[in-house]
């Protein structure tokens, strides 16, 4: 089964020394931390802006900051954790100045829009997602695609852990209202 | 009372619950989770959705094929950082504000004391008229056509530097900045038609335009 969970679980002590070469500048060390990291990373910045080239852009730019500021990972925290923190605020600063452009990925009219019988519950789910405002959907990411913890999910966004499960439960929330729309798409019209 | 602890705790299983779906809670907090999930319908209805939340979240088939690493561009870009930039010397950005600083403040001193200004013609330079044309900021406002979607406007940009959307001023047109490379007049016509040409882009319209500082 393809399980992109199974792809985060690395070997945290490897990448440990490898980051700890690289804060001493070893580039073959960084070339096999990129190795490793770019498929991830490239994936994760994607599905926050839905474009190939910013996200292509992207990488690189996280990556040049891991390069830069290897030497001050205190080793609190996994390897992944920090380097999906740097990746996290690259992209939010990206995605805060391009806000306008992106924001109508978050396609709430066309969920609301679409026939729910002739969708999968699956399919209305992934609109679902993209529906949702932007913390909650990253929080979401987070979670079921890098399946990081609540104090690892915490320490990326640079957010308390109550802010993380209550946009967690509010993303909930705002899917579980749509698949309710979806089943009975007649609702609002049999109350009028 | 004895209800209340039971309400509070079934608040607190419900925030745990995606945790407890993507399997990191630690042992006794996934121990306590799963005993109530065992015994509350209504949780058990919440792990279900956040199981296909899960599920969709992985196969996103959005994503398209990932690029190859540029890790040739990513070392030339170490190569030009070096060296490191830690710790961080701020004397450039200081050196930069006090001159701003002073060249605002002898400005005021001309605009206030006419004796002061200069008997022969002022001749402003553009940073587009020296040999060394750098990268200037400009405020576009460019008008889709109705109808055009969010993806085709952001594919109309994507051959562009655009460095920020500043607003959507009235539907179907964006105010942006962007950033290019021109050195004429003649290039700055040439990419506003280029863009012009695009099909779902109606027009284009420079509305200012911001000078690197040197």
């Amino acid at each position: 089964m393809n399980d992109p969970v199974g792809e985060r679980i690395g070997d945290n002590k490897h990448e440990q020394s490898l980051l700890a070469r690289v804060a001493i500048e070893d580039r073959d060390a960084f070339g096999s931390l990129f190795r490793i990291y770019h498929p991830r990373l490239f994936k994760f910045v994607f599905r926050l802006t839905r474009s190939f080239t910013i996200a292509d852009e992207l990488v690189n730019d996280i990556m040049l900051v891991v390069w830069q500021k290897a030497s001050s990972f205190r080793g609190d925290s996994k390897v992944s954790t920090w380097i999906f923190g740097i990746a996290y605020r690259q992209t939010m600063r990206r995605v805060s100045k391009k806000r306008l452009v992106l924001a109508p990925f978050a396609d709430a009219e066309n969920v609301a829009a679409k026939d729910g019988a002739s969708l999968e519950q699956q399919d209305w789910i992934q609109s679902g997602l993209h529906a949702l405002p932007e913390a909650q959907q990253l929080t979401v990411v987070l979670v079921f695609y890098l399946g990081l913890s609540y104090e690892e999910t915490a320490k990326v966004t640079d957010c308390p852990v109550n802010t993380v499960k209550t946009r967690m439960f509010h993303a909930r929330r705002k899917l579980k209202k749509l698949l309710e729309e979806s089943a009975t798409p007649n609702a609002y019209s049999d109350e009028d | 009372m004895h209800e209340q602890i039971t309400q509070l705790d079934h608040d607190e299983v419900d925030l745990l619950l995606p945790w407890f779906v993507n399997n990191t809670l630690a042992g006794a907090q996934r121990q306590h989770v799963q005993l109530h999930v065992e015994s509350c319908t209504t949780c058990q209805e919440s792990v279900a959705l956040l199981q296909e939340m899960q599920s969709a979240a992985q196969t996103d088939t959005a994503v398209p094929m990932v690029p190859l690493p540029r890790m040739n561009d990513l070392m030339s870009a170490i190569a030009m950082d070096e060296p490191r930039q830690t710790p961080r010397n701020w004397w450039p950005a200081v050196a930069l504000a006090a001159s701003v600083a002073a060249i605002l403040l002898v400005a005021m001193l001309v605009v206030d004391n006419p004796a002061l200004a200069p008997d022969s013609e002022v001749r402003f330079e553009t940073a587009t008229s020296g040999a060394d044309a750098a990268l200037m900021d400009y405020v576009m406002a460019v008008e889709f056509e109705p109808g055009t979607t969010a993806i085709n406007r952001l594919q109309a940009f994507e051959a562009y530097d655009v460095a920020e959307f500043v607003a959507e001023s009235e539907p179907d047109t964006y105010r942006i900045m962007i950033r290019l490379p021109v050195s004429s007049l003649e290039d700055l016509e040439r990419v506003t038609n280029d863009m012009e040409s695009h099909a779902d882009i109606r027009s284009v319209r420079i509305l200012a335009l911001q000078l690197p500082i040197r």
